[in-house]
């Protein structure tokens, strides 16, 4: 188990623009670590955004692809990344603080039978493993918040935390990964995203 | 419908908050604790559902003993029992380990559905709900705004970010966390405050359950963040002013 394996976000094959400030922390870690990272993305109807991934300063893209994971859902989504983390078997996962982050991460690292440290505003490694600041009492407080146990560790960083403008450019392999999925291991029946 | 409600109960919005000595947590001497706020607004969801279509709502909640006297409120606004896994050093223990609690204390009442707040306003984590769905093998929805029954299940509206939702079908049962604000939360009246005192409250333990604190996330150190009151003057064109203040409120300040 060791490098660092950073979650970009997409929908419909634009991103979510807090996934390279992700991008740039798991660069940072990675560096500390003495490694280079690696990215996922993950959806259907992603080889562009893979091919763009491709040219920031990572070890790999691993293009996570199947008609299931459109639209979203957490039960797809957490099949498909527990799928990939077991095969890439990182020791540090890293998410953008999202929406949909929040939805389906803590299911994702229960399955490793960790816990997400969520929301973080700071993150470094320390002794080998992240050592992470967030937030208490919403802000008059911080901690810091280390996780224990052999891993993988998983932290989603908050907005602004890091800067995307800070991602450094480089070249990596893509990798196509087709995660096993059916139809009925999909509970949830999303209906079309609408605006208030 | 059988609803059961993760609350917890957290220190009093307006509290004056100390470094415990080994600052490893608060200091919990002196303070006044009360439900946590968004908890308040999924005890109210799941009141107004047994409502309109009948059943039970059971508290429940993990916490300390003093957390009695939040578990008694919500039986005096209506919940119709109780369920209190008894731990003294909360802070010793992750959501992880709070959710296998919880599992552990909802798994032998079968529920149909499990309502929790959004997040706590004390660790501010927000997975508990979601965390509770997984090791109960149910399916979840996150940031509901509106819960409506329907013939398979239940049909949520789920908010998103930048002002989009969206509607979502679960079957049941489900885990559900709920957005603050949603509904109105209603005062016990004298004679709910009379009735909860004869209403069962079930007591465990951790060890009753068969769970361990065994954290996956430690705290190490809490402190107060630095707060630095400083004028800066922004030099050059208006719109090199205006760029560099967005910039120090996107990243330094992070309100953007």
């Amino acid at each position: 188990m060791s490098g660092v394996l950073v979650i970009l976000e997409q929908r419909g094959g634009a991103w979510n623009r807090m996934s390279w400030e992700a991008l740039a922390a798991a660069q940072q870690l990675a560096a500390e670590l003495g490694g280079t990272a690696s990215a996922a993305v993950v959806g259907q109807g992603i080889a562009t955004l893979a091919q763009e991934a491709a040219q920031k300063k990572l070890e790999r893209v691993y293009a996570a692809e199947h008609a299931l994971l459109d639209p979203y859902t957490a039960d797809g989504f957490t099949s498909a990344v527990e799928q990939l983390i077991r095969k890439v078997n990182p020791s540090i996962v890293l998410l953008p603080h999202t929406y949909q982050v929040r939805d389906f991460a803590p299911k994702l690292a229960t399955r490793f039978g960790q816990a997400l440290i969520s929301d973080v505003v700071g993150l470094k490694i320390e002794g080998g493993r992240a050592a992470c600041t967030r937030q208490l009492f919403q802000g008059k407080l911080s901690a810091d918040v280390r996780p224990a146990g052999a891993g993988p560790h998983f932290v989603s960083i908050q907005a602004g935390a890091f800067r995307a403008d800070q991602v450094e450019a480089g070249s990596a392999t893509i990798e196509a990964f087709l995660p096993q999925l059916t139809a009925d291991q999909i509970r949830a029946k999303p209906e079309k995203r609408r605006v208030r | 419908m059988k609803i059961i409600v993760a609350m917890k109960q957290v220190p009093g919005r307006d509290s004056q908050l100390r470094v415990r000595a080994d600052a490893k947590w608060i200091d919990e001497s002196d303070l006044s604790f009360e439900i946590n706020e968004p908890d308040a607004y999924a005890l109210e969801e799941a009141l107004q559902l047994k409502e309109k279509n009948g059943g039970e709502v059971v508290a429940a909640c993990v916490g300390p003993a003093r957390a009695s006297q939040t578990i008694r409120e919500a039986l005096a606004k209506g919940a119709d029992r109780a369920l209190h896994v008894e731990v003294d050093d909360l802070a010793g223990w992750d959501t992880l380990g709070t959710a296998r609690l919880l599992a552990k204390a909802a798994e032998g009442e079968k529920p149909d559905l499990i309502l929790t707040g959004l997040q706590s306003d004390d660790l501010g984590y927000g997975q508990t709900g979601v965390v509770l769905a997984e090791l109960l093998g149910l399916p979840h929805g996150t940031i509901i705004m509106a819960v409506e029954k329907t013939e398979s299940g239940i049909r949520v509206k789920r908010e998103l970010e930048d002002g989009w939702f969206q509607h979502v079908s679960l079957p049941l049962p489900a885990v559900l966390t709920i957005q603050s604000g949603i509904n109105k939360l209603r005062y016990a009246t004298l004679m709910g405050i009379k009735k909860a005192k004869t209403k069962e409250i079930k007591r465990l333990t951790p060890n009753e359950l068969g769970v361990d604190a065994a954290p996956a996330a430690v705290i190490g150190r809490v402190f107060l963040p630095q707060r630095i009151k400083q004028t800066q003057l922004f030099e050059g064109s208006a719109r090199e002013a205006a760029a560099k203040l967005v910039e120090k409120l996107k990243f330094e300040v992070r309100v953007l």
